[in-house]
Order: structure tokens, then C-alpha cells, then sequence
């Protein structure tokens, strides 16, 4: 029995060697893709295009956009003359932002009485992953340009705004707040789950395309068998995929290692054969090379939108979540973060290795029974 | 080139597309089905975060501000931790995604005139729901603060009726409700339509790998006839599904469109044919259909997904990977649908990102005729 399956891993090995530009592309090309992914999104969300009409003109309004070319939020590119250009340059895609000084802003600021001066901001509502960060800066900005205007204009008793309750933030497991500490491990995971699935989804479609199959099942090899032969250089290939991206993610792009590494390496495996399982079954169901990839595309994607990484799973509708509980990744990310970021132990991320190791034992066993009934 | 063989060969290849039933649904129904997935998970609003409060002073001021904290809903206090390791087991086991600690002595120092600092604590490894649960807490923390400064003035005599001198207008346009399904609608079309690309690469390299290539290459046909021939229905079948996703967008996610509908179908056939010439160049270097599979993964999905501006601005990316970024055909496709959908723009302001997609096609499919060799490897 073992020298069956050691035959069949054998042969799939050759079918790799024989094929080195795919091995190129699958060992190779996540990770160089890691590098370019997280490079690009590991910065916070800064240098926004802002267009900037100051119709005031005075020594008030000229120190808010100061202070808005201050915050790294808003880099301030044009200056025109009315709101007409404003929309012009966001129709062009040129600013994502204005902000519109009126007349009469230094005048109504510097008096208690009478109008409450004015600024408005006009955001991009067509690009919501820069609208909704500018419009938190531009909060922030503005409140602690009209509190200090505030304190000029009080005096003494204004000493007591901001000083009556001061908040102290504190950020726990990733101090700096650092978006790359949370974005790389996260397109790690995304990286090892596309090898793994991908891997998997053709190894049997591609037998069944080219008419080899049948000779396969020929042969005295059982269904489990060659599920097993399947599944090993599958297993290998994402599993040193799996050491290179993560040597990145600690050594080249500093994301701290915190907790027990040979935790993550052993659970690394766990989750590899979880995805595994949904690739085989994938390759079991389709009937070309081209179904396979295509549906693992879906498979992917869906999984990426449920895994929590840019869209909260925990305040989506109950549906969603139990979609989202039936995504490996989702339990995957969380496990890694939990190690990596928290330095935590199994104590903590139990119910989600729970999760992982109940859906690995149900997609296997549905994959076993539909290969099963589809190879006989 | 020869219009007719040219044709025969788009023929032959409408055929493989159609015939093959599973992977027509699949191509063209499954862009449809991700965009309403996308849609629907991406419009989730933050909202009922967990936070856990620790109140060491449990005076009226403090629960004053317990009470305010969770009034509006954006969070709840899940958890009143009885000590600090209590409250520190609940963030570390994610229970709770933020905590606030009210120190002892919090409601005398206020009344007495001296500073009370509030420690909120959030959990980092959630960026998402982290920012806003510092966003709500600190905003709620300033007003009450800014409320006890207005008492304490009016009792002073000092009118502090007026204590944010700046009145803050906010307007987003194009999605003036901020219905948040609108705005990622359109940008994401530009991303699941990067599929029906990929599959032509698939059925491409296909032909290679099943041998039916050396039949091709018998026949009389020349080389830009071949890939001209082969590249139009794949376009076409393109086309149906960009048609598909925008009747799905605008009737059934109620996204607006506001632009010219004929320009979205030239555009999205410029589109296309940047994609797909793309793609040619990789079925033309690889051997197998899983390396074209790689290949296009590598070129469409992860870029377009990470690196197009959906998820993250361009304009904050370091200048490498900007113009990386331009390099990719979703990213230009990207705009141009944001544009039509949401801005009503034409083509006077698109004409740049068309230009570049055409550029991209024009040169990718003179690559693909010259580098695709008609003869046996």
C-alpha cells in the first residue's frame, strides 16, 4: 500500500519536473507577488490628491491649510479658484479630496458672536477606501484647528477644553498600529491558499482531460490511495511556499514573531491539507482543467471576501457569518495573527482550530466519498 | 490577412465556447454571482463592536459617560470586566475589540477642575474594527469633555454655547447617501471581470496541450489571422458578461448609471482586448494550462484585487508600485466604470484610460502574432 502511493507521488513528480515553468511560477510566484502586495499596501492610507480653494485669503484660513498640508492625510496639489474646478478635478480622478474655504472664514472665527465660520469638504464618494480615511483626517484636523482657535480667543478658561478629559490610547499587540504587521500575514494566507487549491484543483481534472484516468484505474491503486499520492507533492510544493513567504514576512518586511514557531509551522500543515480537500474536491467535479481553475477562482474569491481581511466578519448578517465559519482561511488568518501578532497559545485561538480541524475532517470526507463514487 | 479565414476561425472558436456548456455558465454567470457576493459582504456596516469598560470609579459621572459611550450603537459594552487581567483575557481572546478604563477618582478630579485621563485600549490585530471603535470612543470622550467645559463656563458667565467655532460641511459626492454598496459596486465589476480574461488564457493554451494546434497549423492560415480569430469571441463572450454585470448592478444593487451605455460596451471591449492580448502573450510562453493559470492569477487576480485602488488608494503606494499599478488593465478599467456609473463622465475626460487600455491591446497582440511561433515546439 505504501509503495503504491510512494509510486504515485513518484509520478507526479515527474509530471512537475517535466513542467518547471509551472514549478517556477507556483513556488516562485506567490512569493515574488507577496512582495509586491505587501509592499504596496503595507503603508497607512496617506498622500491623498487634495485640491485646496481658499476664497478668504487671510492669515486664518491660510493656517488651516497648513494644517491640512500638515497632516500626511491630504497632500494639497492644486489650488483653483472655485468649487467649478473642484469637481472638475475629482471628475478627472485627479484629487480625491477639496476642501472649500468661503469668504467671511477668518471674520466669523475670530468673533463669538454671530456666524459660525464654515469649511467644506468634498470627498470622492466613487473611491469609499479614500473617502472614508480622508474624512476621519479631515475631522481631526479641523476640530483641533477650531479648538486652538478656541484657546485665542477664551483665554484662561479655555485652558480647561481638551484638558478635562484626556483620552490615552493605547494599542495592544501591534503597537504602532502598524498596517503591515496586519496586511502581510493576512496576504500570506491568501498567497498559501491559491498554491494549495490550485495545486489540487488540477491534479485530477488534468488525468481525466488528457484520457490518462483510465489507465490509472487500471492499475491495482485504490481510490484513497490515490487521493493520498495526489495530495503529497501538493502538500510539499505549499508547504515550502509556505516557509519562504513567512522568512518574508518576519525577515524583510518585520512583522513580529511573537509566539511559538514550531505551533505555527505544524499548524501551517493542519490548514494546508484543509484547502487541500476543497481543491481535490473541486478537480473531483469538474471535467476539464479549465472548470477546475475557474471554480477554484469563485471558491477563492468568495473565500476572500468571508475571511475577514478588509471587511469585519463579526458585524455581518448571521447568514454571512456562517458562510464566513465555512471559509478555512477565515480560522486560518485569526490562528496566524493570534501566534504572530498576540504571541498567543492554543488556549486562546482554540475554538478557531477547532473550526479548521472540524471543516478539514468534512471536506475530506465529502471529497473521499464524491471521488469515491466518480472514480468507480 | 483574409477576412474569411479569419472569420472560420472565430467560427471554430464560438464553437469550443458554446459547446462546452459548464464552462460558459461558469464564465460568464460567475463574475455576476461574485460582484452581488462582494457587493453585499463589502456594503457590511461596523456596527454593535464589542468593547469591554472597566469603571474603577463607579460614581454618576462615570456611568454618565458608560451610558453615552453606547447610546448610539456603533459599540456595545459586552463585558464589565471586575480587574484589569479580567479585561486583558477578554481582548486577548477576542472577545472584546476595544476596552475603555475609567480611573478611580475620575468623577472629583472633573468637578474639582483637574484633568481625568481615560485609557482606551484597542486590539491591533484588527485594524478594521479597531480604528472604529478609536474613532466612535474618542469622539464620544471630546464631546463630553466639551459639554463639562460649557457648564462649568456658564457658570463662569461665559456664553459657550459656541464651542466649535468651525462648523465642519461634509459632502460626498457622487454617493451623496453613502450608501456604501454604490460606491464599491462599480470598482468591483472592473475586478470580477477580470475572470472571463483569465478563462481565454485557459482555452488558449488549451489547444496546445491537446495537440489540435498541429491540425491548425496545416491549414493555410497565417498567424494574425489565427490570434485576431481567436481573440474576437473571447472579447464578445467578454462583453455578454460586462452586460450582465451592470443589469445586476443597477437593478438589482440599485447602483446608478450615469453615463453613456454604448461607451461602457466599447470601453469594456477596450478593456478586453487589453486583457486578452495579455493573456495570448502568456499562452504563447507557457506549456501547460496550469502554468497559464498561474501566469494570469498572477498578472489579473491578485493585482487587480490588492493593487488596482480598490482596496488601497494609489496614490498612497510608493512611486514603484504606482506605476506598476498603471500597468495593469484593471486599474485603468478600474476608473473608466467609476467614471461611467457613478461621475456620468464621458469620453472627453475617460479618453486617457481608454488610450492606455487600447496602447496595452495594440502592443500586446503584435506581441502575441510575432512571438507565437506556428510550428511545433
Amino acid at each position: 500500500m505504501l509503495r503504491r502511493i510512494w509510486h504515485l507521488v513518484v509520478k507526479e513528480m515527474i509530471h512537475l519536473r517535466r513542467d518547471l515553468l509551472l514549478v517556477s511560477f507556483v513556488v516562485l510566484g506567490p512569493v515574488s507577488e507577496l512582495v509586491l502586495i505587501a509592499w504596496s499596501t503595507s503603508a497607512p492610507i496617506e498622500h491623498l490628491p487634495t485640491a485646496i480653494v481658499d476664497q478668504d485669503r487671510t492669515e486664518l484660513s491660510r493656517g488651516l491649510v497648513v494644517a491640512m498640508q500638515n497632516s500626511d492625510t491630504f497632500d494639497a496639489m492644486y489650488f483653483p479658484d472655485g468649487e467649478e474646478e473642484v469637481s472638475q478635478l475629482l471628475d478627472a480622478g485627479s484629487v480625491t479630496a477639496g476642501v472649500v474655504i468661503p469668504p467671511g472664514f477668518a471674520e466669523d472665527l475670530s468673533s463669538l458672536s454671530g456666524e459660525q465660520a464654515e469649511v467644506q469638504i468634498i470627498l470622492d464618494g466613487s473611491d469609499p477606501t479614500a473617502a472614508r480615511p480622508a474624512e476621519r483626517s479631515a475631522r481631526g484636523v479641523i476640530d483641533s484647528y477650531a479648538r486652538q482657535q478656541l484657546g485665542t480667543l477664551l483665554g484662561e478658561p479655555s485652558r480647561r477644553i481638551g484638558g478635562v478629559i484626556s483620552a490615552d490610547v493605547r494599542v495592544w499587540y501591534n503597537e504602532e498600529l502598524s498596517e503591515a504587521n496586519y496586511t502581510v500575514p493576512s496576504e500570506m494566507g491568501f498567497m498559501l491558499e491559491m498554491v494549495a487549491l490550485m495545486i489540487a484543483a488540477i491534479s485530477i481534472a488534468r488525468e481525466r482531460e488528457l484520457g490518462t484516468f483510465e489507465q490509472l484505474m487500471a492499475t491495482p491503486v485504490r481510490s484513497w490511495e490515490l487521493i493520498i499520492g495526489k495530495a503529497i507533492p501538493a502538500v510539499v510544493i505549499s508547504y515550502i511556499d509556505f516557509l519562504v513567504m513567512l522568512g518574508i514576512t518576519v525577515f524583510v518586511f518585520g512583522v513580529p514573531m511573537k509566539g511559538s514557531l514550531p505551533l505555527l509551522l505544524v499548524l501551517a500543515l493542519l490548514y494546508i491539507f484543509v484547502e487541500l480537500g476543497w481543491g481535490l474536491l473541486i478537480s473531483g467535479v469538474s471535467s476539464s482543467q479549465v472548470q477546475a481553475l475557474l471554480l477554484v477562482m469563485v471558491v477563492y474569491m468568495v473565500g476572500m471576501v468571508f475571511s475577514g481581511y478588509a471587511f469585519p466578519v463579526d458585524t455581518m448578517p448571521p447568514v454571512m457569518q456562517t458562510v464566513a465559519n465555512l471559509v478555512p482561511i477565515k480560522h486560518w488568518l485569526l490562528v496566524m495573527r493570534d501566534i504572530m501578532l498576540k504571541g498567543a497559545g492554543i488556549s486562546v485561538f482554540w475554538k478557531e482550530l477547532a473550526a479548521l480541524a472540524a471543516l478539514g475532517v468534512l471536506i475530506n470526507s465529502v471529497t473521499l466519498t464524491i471521488l469515491r463514487r466518480r472514480l468507480v | 490577412m483574409n477576412p474569411f479565414r479569419t472569420l472560420s476561425i472565430m467560427r471554430k472558436e464560438m464553437r469550443h465556447i458554446v459547446r462546452d456548456r459548464r464552462t460558459v455558465i461558469l464564465v460568464t454567470v460567475s463574475p455576476v454571482l461574485l460582484l452581488v457576493v462582494f457587493a453585499y459582504s463589502m456594503s457590511v456596516e461596523i456596527k454593535n463592536v464589542a468593547i469591554a469598560l472597566l469603571d474603577y470609579d463607579q460614581s454618576s459621572l462615570s456611568r454618565q459617560y458608560a451610558r453615552g459611550l453606547a447610546s448610539t450603537g456603533d459599540i456595545i459594552i459586552s463585558f464589565r470586566p471586575r480587574d484589569y487581567e479580567e479585561m486583558r483575557s477578554r481582548l486577548q481572546h477576542r472577545q472584546a475589540k476595544a476596552a475603555v478604563v475609567i480611573p478611580p477618582d475620575f468623577e472629583k478630579d472633573i468637578l474639582a477642575g483637574r484633568e481625568a485621563s481615560v485609557q482606551i485600549i484597542v486590539d491591533g490585530t484588527d485594524p478594521n474594527t479597531a480604528n472604529h471603535a478609536l474613532t466612535h470612543i474618542g469622539g464620544f470622550t471630546e464631546k463630553m469633555a466639551l459639554e463639562i467645559v460649557a457648564e462649568s463656563l456658564a457658570r463662569e458667565g461665559i456664553d459657550a454655547g459656541r464651542l466649535a467655532p468651525i462648523q465642519l460641511r461634509m459632502r460626498t459626492w457622487y454617493n451623496p447617501t453613502l450608501k456604501p454598496i454604490i460606491g464599491w459596486a462599480p470598482g468591483l465589476i472592473a475586478i470580477v471581470l477580470g475572470m472571463p480574461a483569465v478563462a481565454a488564457t485557459l482555452a488558449l493554451t488549451g489547444e496546445k496541450e491537446k495537440g489540435t494546434l498541429e491540425a491548425l497549423i496545416a491549414t493555410p492560415i497565417s498567424r494574425s489571422e489565427l490570434i485576431v480569430g481567436k481573440l474576437v469571441p473571447y472579447v464578445l463572450s467578454g462583453l455578454v458578461s460586462a452586460v450582465l454585470c451592470a443589469l445586476v448592478a443597477v437593478y438589482w444593487l440599485g447602483t446608478p448609471f450615469r453615463g453613456s451605455p454604448l461607451l461602457y460596451l466599447l470601453l469594456s471591449a477596450d478593456f478586453f482586448l487589453a486583457a486578452l492580448s495579455i493573456s495570448l502573450v502568456i499562452s504563447a510562453f507557457v506549456r501547460s494550462q496550469q502554468a497559464a493559470m498561474a501566469g494570469s492569477l498572477l498578472v489579473f487576480l491578485f493585482p487587480g484585487f490588492f493593487m488596482s485602488g480598490l482596496f488601497y488608494p494609489i496614490a498612497s503606494m510608493p512611486t514603484e508600485m504606482k506605476m506598476e499599478a498603471y500597468l495593469m488593465p484593471t486599474t485603468h478599467y478600474l476608473t473608466i466604470t467609476r467614471g461611467l456609473f457613478l461621475k456620468g463622465l464621458g469620453i472627453s475626460t475617460l479618453w486617457p484610460f481608454s488610450l492606455a487600455l487600447l496602447a496595452m491591446g495594440v502592443v500586446m497582440t503584435s506581441v502575441a502574432i510575432v512571438t507565437f511561433k506556428k510550428k511545433l515546439g
